[in-house]
């Protein structure tokens, strides 16, 4: 196709739009959690503070303590990842290359577990955590979320495995290599694109997650930053803090966009390192 | 280096019919051998099982004395050469050609004499740095090479090395491949469907067809005393003439056939266009250095390669030598003895 500046303009303008419609949300916040309290809810609505006000982020730590809740969001995240990533890898490349008997039945298996609607499995998720002791625990949400996230987990790297030639793997065999080091040292590296990709969808479902954890948890040591936002109130039931809400969001949300961003670079460098002159 | 022993392998995969049906040969030391046969005999299938990347359902299997059957494939000291490489794609040449002695505990020093000596051998010095997605085919090809030599192992094993290159580079390369694992003197198995590579490559070759051995020997005994029907037409370009008794007969190109069921053959090349009985000229191939002509010869349609071009006419004369006819049993297609 030829790229004419005329088609350029208009690619730009699309991807403009596009950029606006997603953003437009995220934009609002972070404007309201930078207007003082008096302009939040203003009518007619008042699009860009008078001054800019940071009493809200300064109020949400000390209406709650939010250090504590990304805290625990930080270690739900990383552990559930973890363990996500490290089983979907070691069953995925056993459903993919070790012909297990009854393979195909267990994968498909999996996949109608995944299709479970999470509010089913509420109570009987309570129920387990009380009689395992896992309530109000940090390892309670751990083990719920990596059980939710592992169907997915598997399929996707199953389906990479998939289309990762076979004589490579035979080839590191024949070099000295153990399934578990081919696993380690040809495949993974071979994968990582597959990995990061799992990884960081994983880490984003674990962030954002609120039922569970809603149900789970319910005191601060182990609370999460989704139901930690949700319990912002006012001094009154009528009254809602939008102002400390919007700093709460965009507090807890700059550091994953800024992780996101910063792995997704290094998956394209590694991906690119090499091809083109070593 | 080691002697290959097979001894009666057999293999299949789920319920269908064999690939391999009890077969038996063996490579002595320093012996450069070709499994060759069409695609799905199971040539492959069986180099494979000789690496140990496949299992065979029975059968023996021994390198250099030692039966290796339950020997995992990194404890028979082979290297084995993948028809598309098999490269590792995140590893730089120099890490992929000594991967094998790293893993093997070879000290450092040593691995880097290796590494450099088997790059300088196959002339990958300038590309020791880049990514396998860095080179061209050929190349590609070389640091594969480079992977097995550098090993100095028992046996190498090649699976059709060859290819995946171009037609020029093919050509050039056989030569090269040959007088490299001459110096290595390395007992070499190598697999192809191509039967000039098996040929001008080989000390000996085991040509294969639906699982079972159909021949083995030199290049010259496949080429003069093809042992049945599908040998006879696998090997030669163009294939040997194959006429049925009654036709041969009937064409009166051949005097004095013997009684009973038979297919008659003769080899496009040692048919004598100028001598002998009248045949209408039907295709004139030319390819050069020879042409090759499709006769009309009551009843049979031998084709003759001819020397040099050759120009005009509508009809020629054609005789077969009575020294170049090869019998062979219409049943089974096995060789008959010459009358």
């Amino acid at each position: 196709m030829r790229s004419t500046l005329r088609g350029r303009a208009l690619f730009a303008l699309a991807v403009a739009a596009v950029a606006a419609w997603s953003l437009a949300p995220f934009l609002w916040q972070a404007i309201t959690s930078l207007k003082p309290a008096a302009e939040v809810a203003a009518v007619p609505v008042r699009y860009w503070p008078s001054v800019l006000d940071f009493s809200s982020y300064a109020q949400v730590f000390k209406a709650r303590p939010f250090a504590t809740y990304i805290w625990n969001s930080f270690v739900v995240g990383v552990g559930t990842t973890a363990l996500t990533t490290a089983l979907g890898v070691c069953a995925a490349y056993a459903f993919s290359r070790l012909g297990l008997p009854g393979g195909r039945a267990a994968l498909i298996g999996i996949l109608g577990l995944s299709l479970f609607p999470g509010t089913v499995l509420i109570v009987p998720l309570k129920m387990l955590a009380t009689k395992a002791g896992l309530l109000n625990t940090r390892t309670g949400l751990v083990i719920a979320y990596t059980a939710l996230n592992l169907p997915f987990a598997i399929w996707v790297l199953k389906a990479f495995f998939d289309r990762l030639p076979r004589d490579v793997e035979e080839a590191a065999w024949l070099d000295g290599l153990s399934r578990w080091q081919t696993l380690w040292r040809i495949v993974l590296p071979l994968s990582a694109p597959a990995v990061a990709t799992t990884a960081i969808l994983v880490f984003i479902f674990s962030w954002n997650e609120f039922l569970i954890a809603q149900t789970l948890v319910s005191r601060d040591a182990a609370r999460t930053v989704p139901v930690g936002i949700a319990m912002l109130s006012g001094v009154t039931v009528y009254e809602v803090p939008w102002g400390q809400i919007a700093a709460a969001v965009v507090v807890t949300t700059l550091p994953v966009v800024a992780m996101v961003l910063a792995f997704q670079r290094r998956i394209v460098e590694g991906l690119t390192a090499g091809a083109v002159k070593g | 280096m080691a002697e290959v022993r097979v001894e009666n392998i057999r293999k299949s995969f789920g319920a269908g019919r064999p690939v391999l049906e009890g077969v038996s040969f063996s490579v002595a030391d320093g012996e450069f051998v070709s499994l060759l046969g069409p695609s799905g005999c199971g040539k492959t299938t069986l180099l494979r099982i000789i690496a140990g990347l496949e299992y065979a359902y029975s059968g023996r299997l021994s390198i250099g004395g030692r039966e290796v059957s339950d020997v995992p494939p990194k404890d028979r000291d082979i290297a084995f050469v993948f028809q598309n490489y098999a490269l590792y794609p995140h590893l730089t040449v120099e890490e992929n050609v000594a991967m094998g002695l790293k893993l093997r505990g070879v000290p450092a020093p040593e691995i880097a004499r290796r590494t450099a000596d088997a790059a300088a051998r196959l002339g990958l010095e300038p590309l020791l740095k880049r990514r396998p997605a860095a080179l061209s085919g050929g190349q590609r090809q070389r640091v594969a090479l480079a992977r097995s030599l550098v090993r100095e192992p028992r046996v190498f094993l090649l699976d059709e090395p060859l290819s995946n290159l171009d037609a020029v580079l093919r050509e050039r390369t056989r030569g090269e491949l040959k007088l490299l694992f001459k110096r290595a003197k390395g007992t070499v198995v190598y697999v192809t469907h191509d039967q000039v590579e098996a040929m001008t490559m080989s000390d000996r070759v085991v040509l294969l067809h639906e699982g079972k051995i159909q021949q083995v020997g030199t290049p010259e005994d496949l080429y003069r005393r093809p042992a049945s029907v599908f040998a006879a037409t696998f090997l030669g370009a163009p294939p040997m003439n194959i006429v049925p008794r009654a036709d041969a007969e009937r064409s009166g190109l051949f005097p004095d056939l013997p009684e009973g069921d038979l297919l008659v053959g003769v080899r496009p090349e040692e048919l004598k266009v100028g001598e002998g009985r009248e045949a209408a000229i039907v295709v004139v191939e030319p390819v050069g250095s020879y042409t090759i002509l499709t006769l009309d010869a009551g009843g049979a349609a031998p084709r003759a390669a001819r020397p040099r071009t050759r120009s005009g006419g509508a009809t020629c004369r054609v005789a077969a030598p009575s020294g170049a006819m090869h019998l062979f049993d219409a049943a089974d297609g096995g060789r008959l003895p010459n009358p």
